[in-house]
């Protein structure tokens, strides 16, 4: 039935490999036979471009049509398992079979599942781009099931330490859904204000884009979606904590590490306290980063964000002994005390009061005590410190300003856009000087330099710098700010700390935790001056080391988002090329005067088309916005894993060799390939060659499966039919909008009759089907309308099918055990137009096609009538090569085998050939050997054909459940081909032995000239046990009935029938009436068209039904009444 | 007064191929009605002619191409059943462009919604039947 569930799959099965119409029909006939299957192709699904095509739509596509009902069959058959985008690991041997592993790729959406309502595809910010990540499957293939085009993590993401997802915020903004894309950026960064201006960007680095024209300006965008909420009003909020714990943990330090840190325990739930030493927080963001350009109020308003998460901060509070916050009930802390220290140049002069450290100064100007510095300054070092310390001087005063560095521009670690800005402001760059001493008495007068040149590259990869022998100068200065590197300050916690290395840095022993348990550590303290970012994402670690500690999770499993495999999307051609935008700034002469933020960031339409460069590397750029909508249905998980699936396999059917990993198996025992083809190849060859390789895996697995015992029906609930119950799927929403649907369930609720009538949020849903038949059995509902997408309740699966019409069916019918006959099933998805007419003629129509199945209702009964009994009694008539292989395969199975060998119709002569033919007896328990006879003729149907036979003179009826002809000049036995233009139907039915009659199969000359004599019969008994297998045979579901009171017995209907379904019996007055032989009837109702008195009638589309609709439908002002 | 128009269609590939054309978002006609059978030769001449005789103005019969019929005698039965209500539709003198047989593969959803369209068309064209129309005495089963 729903077969993909992971604890389905069976501990043994015959392993089918491989796509493709070959392999389609081997399933079924494996299946039908009754062994289970377990059916795998790497591909997307079991169809296979055909050989010599480049697509399925040079093929004609009325065969992928034709070929649809099958598919439908055979891939939800209770057997089989079919598993898509699967590959084998490995088989080896195991005892008679082999073992068998696979692997299935993470099954993103599910199939199982998938209504294919679309509305992920609807909200996928990457709908219109050319390369969507949701598509629906193509139309040829029978579901509409969407299919996610998810490749390796993207670049971006992966180089920024935080994992922020920036394909996805890029795709969100350039989709225009800015608050959205702010979400995203938030689910790892509760600061994008702050990270959009201050971050050193690692993404860029890393982006593709880079290689067509310029890396996307990817720190600008993220800016612009903080500033957007601002503009719109808002401020800046976060995703809400989860429930709370109770547990406390005090963070000591809020620079960017325990911002980051408390958020990410703040959200899973923990009480947290924040301790700052200096008076306002934000530590080195506040201290260490100029306003200009990270304002103040977006700091402020970021952490307020913050602390009403519930977050806790306590200001001008040093932490002076860590253990005493333990002492306080604390269970956890976190250490980000950051690198506040400045370094020392160790060289004479240094002590004066005019010498600063870079983060002394800013300090003191970012807290307000220093508002003036007038004079020349000289500043040392080539940091953002450095430049940060230069900026400050300039807009306090300062008449010049000078960056010394010892190495060239190019090796400066400072960002190159903050050093082009402090350029255009004025700062002076002098590089390879390194400063030798500071002179002055009381103040600092010069500082003397000496000049370096580049030797050999050190370790960071930068060409080391070595002092020239007499190039000292002296150069003039009021001020020197000595920016070359900062450390922890390790005074308000006292020397004392044991946990630190000789640099002065924690050392964490396990994650984040140092040796104290329960002691964290995150961010510069750790690493050593790092970036605020990095810093975050210490913070960000040692959360989650802090969660687990504290809730006792040993091993955290990690995230699978990408799978190994699926590369990047290609970068475009170079011919699109498309200049990246700069944020506008204010001018320089006008900045330097004040400490207001400089760049204006990026407005909408820049922002947009910024984000419209990006390629989306990944395709699917994970931002979840689909898994909000398919929640209710679940069919979408972005988090799936592979999963490795391994089963006993008795035998190896194989498609494809391209599906095995050593094509040597081929040769192996048990292992058959269905065939290599060439573009002359026709399908008929290729469904010829799988039935042959099921019959002979048939013929391997002689005790394997089993054979259905016993009667298939069950008890299916019946309702009471004065109580009528009406559903209407809504599709996951899509189906029309809620105004319209409420309105259709408020106009079924007043239909007379109506006990209940309810929306479903999709039929084919597991779930949907079973909030259906809870209704039903409720309130006890005898007849039922669905008004989904399915459009009838039969069992039998058309050519307009697909797989979730059927899935609503299997759902309701057979797991969930109501009655199909009760219900009416009516196709509104596809005639209501949603999206193209306005709610009124949606509702009109809507309410037209409830009408329609509400008159319906009157007209439904029951449809299936019995059930044949079964056996396994074969007659093959013909000793062929066909014949011979059939039967010892047949005997394998367990049948009852009559072979005669040499047999020729009455009347007619026994043809040389097979006269001359050597006897090879079968010989095996069910097999009994007749060597000659002469067939009389051969009557009944299915389960009960008669032969009448001439055997050495005395004539002798066998009865058998099948008969076979195997040989040439037998064929006139069964129906000949081209009666009423029959020679289509086989090509439906793929099925080269069927006669019209079931049960009657036959070889004819132009399947042996497909097939070798020896496939043939291996086919033909994969026919024939595909046929037995099942104990009970149905009646057809619309098989017709016959009212002997009325049929005068004129033959029409026993004329008309191609399949030998009519045939006249002598009824209670001796008069011949028609019968309807219901195992040999299809349902066509040929017949009941053709009765001139309607003595004849069929379920479903009976005589009252098509003579009633007809008035209905065109007066139907009227309700109709019961 | 709008005119009203009856499909009759078979379930195979008219039917696919109606379906196929809704899905991919031809919309038909708002005074077309459409029934479904299993085969058209599912159908006699009487059914035919009751459309008529309760007020549709145009009645199309959707049906497989002759070789691609599931069941076999399909089609010819339709074809013949087309050919002497025409005959009849003559005697009572109504248009005989009011009934067309047209039979379409499961793929060609294009030419099914055109051919669609093209007999709405026609009929809009001659306008609704002027002979007299019987009104349903009995419709709706409700006599049982």
């Amino acid at each position: 039935m729903i077969n993909n569930s992971p604890n389905k799959i069976p501990q043994a099965a015959v392993l089918l490999l491989g796509a493709g119409y070959g392999a389609i029909k081997a399933a079924q006939d494996m299946a039908e036979a009754g062994k289970p299957l377990i059916w795998v192709t790497r591909a997307p699904h079991f169809l296979e471009v055909p050989l010599g095509k480049a697509a399925f739509t040079e093929w004609p596509e009325d065969l992928n049509f034709q070929f649809r009902p099958l598919y439908l069959r055979v891939t939800r058959h209770p057997l089989v398992t079919a598993l898509t985008r699967t590959h084998v690991e490995s088989i080896v041997r195991e005892g008679e079979g082999y073992r068998v592993t696979l692997i299935q790729e993470s099954p993103f959406v599910d199939y199982d599942l998938c209504t294919g309502c679309a509305r992920c595809m609807e909200v996928c910010p990457l709908k219109d781009t050319t390369s969507p990540p949701l598509k629906r499957t193509p139309p040829y293939c029978p579901s509409r099931a969407l299919d996610l085009d998810k490749r390796k993590k993207a670049p971006c993401r992966e180089a920024c330490p935080l994992g922020v997802n920036a394909q996805a915020y890029i795709a969100l903004i350039a989709a225009g859904r800015f608050s959205e894309a702010l979400e995203v950026i938030r689910r790892d960064n509760p600061l994008p204000g702050i990270c959009g201006r201050v971050c050193h960007h690692p993404c860029e680095v890393a982006c593709r884009r880079a290689d067509v024209d310029a890396a996307v300006a990817i720190c600008e965008l993220k800016r612009f979606a903080a500033d957007w909420e601002l503009k719109a009003g808002k401020r800046p909020t976060l995703p809400p904590a989860g429930h709370k714990r109770q547990e406390r943990v005090a963070i000591v330090g809020s620079g960017p590490a325990g911002l980051s840190a408390a958020y990410f325990l703040a959200r899973e739930g923990f009480n947290v306290t924040v301790f700052e030493k200096e008076s306002q927080l934000g530590g080195m963001l506040r201290i260490g980063i100029n306003a200009f350009r990270l304002p103040r109020d977006i700091l402020e308003m970021e952490i307020k964000a913050i602390e009403e998460l519930g977050v806790e901060f306590k200001t001008s509070c040093p932490v002076t002994n860590v253990e005493e916050l333990f002492e306080e009930g604390y269970k956890a802390v976190i250490l980000c005390l950051g690198a506040h220290r400045d370094l020392k140049l160790g060289i004479p002069g240094e002590n004066l009061p005019q010498v600063m450290g870079a983060v002394e100064m800013l300090k003191q100007v970012n807290m307000g005590s220093l508002k003036k510095l007038v004079g020349r300054v000289a500043v040392i070092g080539g940091g953002n410190s450095a430049i940060d310390a230069a900026r400050a001087a300039l807009r306090l005063g300062a008449e010049e300003v000078t960056i010394f560095y010892r190495r060239e521009k190019g090796d400066m670690p400072a960002l190159a856009k903050e050093i082009r800005e402090a350029e255009e402001e004025g700062v002076n760059f002098t590089f390879r000087t390194a400063p030798v001493s500071i002179r002055g008495t009381s103040t600092v007068e010069a500082v003397e330099f000496i000049r370096m040149e580049m030797g050999e590259p050190d370790e960071s990869g930068r060409r080391r710098p070595i002092p020239v022998e007499g190039s000292q100068f002296l150069s003039q200065a009021d001020y020197v700010i000595v920016a070359i590197g900062q450390e922890t300050d390790w005074s308000s916690l006292g020397g004392e700390f044991r946990w630190k290395d000789d640099r002065g840095r924690i050392v964490c022993l396990n994650g984040m935790m140092t040796g104290r348990p329960g002691l964290f550590a995150a961010g510069d303290v750790v690493t050593g001056p790092g970036t605020v970012v990095e810093s975050m994402a210490q913070g960000r670690k040692a959360a989650a080391d802090v969660a687990d500690y504290l809730l006792g999770i040993e091993v955290r499993e990690n995230e699978v988002t990408s799978f190994p495999g699926a590369d990047y999307k290609e970068v475009p051609k170079v011919t699109e090329k498309l200049e990246r935008v700069e944020a506008r700034s204010r001018e320089p002469h006008l900045r330097v005067k004040d400490f207001s933020e400089i760049s204006h960031g990026l407005s909408e339409d820049e922002a947009i088309y910024e984000a419209k460069r990006c390629i989306q590397c990944a395709v699917c750029c994970e931002c979840l916005a689909c898994e909000e909508v398919c929640r209710s249905i679940g069919a979408i998980d972005h988090t799936r894993l592979p999963r490795t699936i391994s089963f006993y396999a008795p035998a190896i059917v194989v498609a494809r060799e391209e599906e095995l990993a050593d094509k040597k198996m081929l040769s192996e025992k048990q292992v058959h390939y269905i065939g290599s083809f060439n573009e002359a190849t026709d399908i008929v060859n290729v469904l010829m060659a799988g039935s042959a390789a099921a019959g002979r895996a048939i013929m391997d697995t002689p005790s394997f499966g089993e054979r259905k015992k016993g009667s298939r029906r069950t008890r299916l609930f019946q309702g009471d039919e004065r109580k009528i119950g009406v559903f209407i799927c809504t599709c996951n929403g899509t189906m029309a909008p809620t105004s319209v649907l409420e309105n259709l369930t408020h106009l079924a609720s007043l239909m007379p009759g109506v006990e209940k009538s309810a929306l479903v949020f999709s039929a084919c849903h597991p779930q949907g089907a079973e909030q259906i038949a809870r209704e039903v059995r409720k309130n006890k509902l005898g007849r039922n309308i669905l008004l989904s997408c399915a459009c009838c309740p039969l069992e039998f699966q058309c050519i307009s099918c697909n797989d979730q019409r059927n899935r609503v069916r299997l759902h309701l019918f057979n797991r969930l055990g109501l009655d199909r006959s009760r219900f009416e099933m009516v196709n509104m998805r596809d005639g209501l137009g949603y999206g193209m007419w306005s709610d009124n003629r949606m509702l009109a129509r809507a309410r037209d096609l409830l009408r329609e199945s509400y008159f319906r209702l009157q007209f439904l009964g029951p449809l299936q009538e019995g059930q044949t009994s079964l056996g396994r009694s074969v007659l093959i008539l013909g000793g062929s090569e066909v014949g011979i292989i059939c039967a010892r395969i047949l005997d394998l199975q367990g049948f009852r085998v009559r072979l005669v060998h040499r047999c020729r119709i009455k009347g007619e002569e026994l043809p040389s050939d097979v006269a001359r033919r050597s006897l090879t007896e079968v010989e095996g328990q069910g097999v009994e050997n007749i060597s000659e006879a002469i067939v009389w003729g051969i009557k009944g149907h299915l389960g009960n054909f008669e032969t009448r036979l001439e055997i050495e003179g005395r004539k002798r009826v066998l009865n058998s459940d099948i008969v076979c002809l195997t040989d040439l000049h037998l064929l006139p036995l069964a129906i000949p081909e081209g009666t009423f233009g029959l020679k289509k139907f086989y090509r439906y039915n793929f099925a080269f032995f069927n006669t019209p009659q079931i049960g009657l199969y036959r070889v004819m000359p132009r399947t042996l000239k497909r097939v070798s004599a020896g496939q043939a019969g291996a086919a033909l008994a994969a026919h024939v046990a595909s046929a037995a297998a099942e104990a009970y045979l149905k009646d057809h579901e619309l098989s017709p009935r016959v009212d002997e009171t009325r049929c005068r017995g004129c033959g029409r209907c026993v004329e008309i029938c191609p399949f030998r379904a009519v045939t006249f019996k002598a009824n209670s007055f001796g008069f011949y009436t028609a019968q309807v032989l219901r195992y040999n009837c299809v349902g066509c109702g040929g017949c009941v068209g053709r009765c001139p008195v309607t003595a004849m009638d069929m379920p479903y589309f009976s005589n009252r039904f098509l003579d009633d609709i007809v008035p209905f439908i065109f007066e139907g002002g009227k309700e109709p009444c019961r | 007064m709008s005119v009203k128009i009856l499909t009759i269609c078979c379930n195979w590939s008219p039917w696919a191929c109606l379906n196929q054309a809704q899905m991919a978002g031809f919309v038909l006609p708002e005074n077309l009605k459409v029934i479904r059978v299993m085969c058209i030769g599912r159908i006699n001449q009487a059914l035919i002619l009751k459309a008529f005789e309760f007020g549709a103005d145009g009645v199309l019969l959707l049906e497989c191409h002759d070789e691609d019929c599931r069941y076999g005698p399909g089609p010819a039965v339709g074809h013949g059943n087309v050919q002497r209500v025409r005959k009849l539709l003559d005697l009572l003198g109504i248009d005989q462009h009011r009934l067309v047989e047209k039979s379409f593969g499961a793929h060609e959803k294009t030419e099914l919604a055109q051919a669609i369209e093209d007999f709405a068309d026609t009929i809009e064209r001659l306008g609704p039947i002027t002979q007299k129309e019987r009104k349903a005495d009995h419709y709706g089963g409700c006599e049982t």
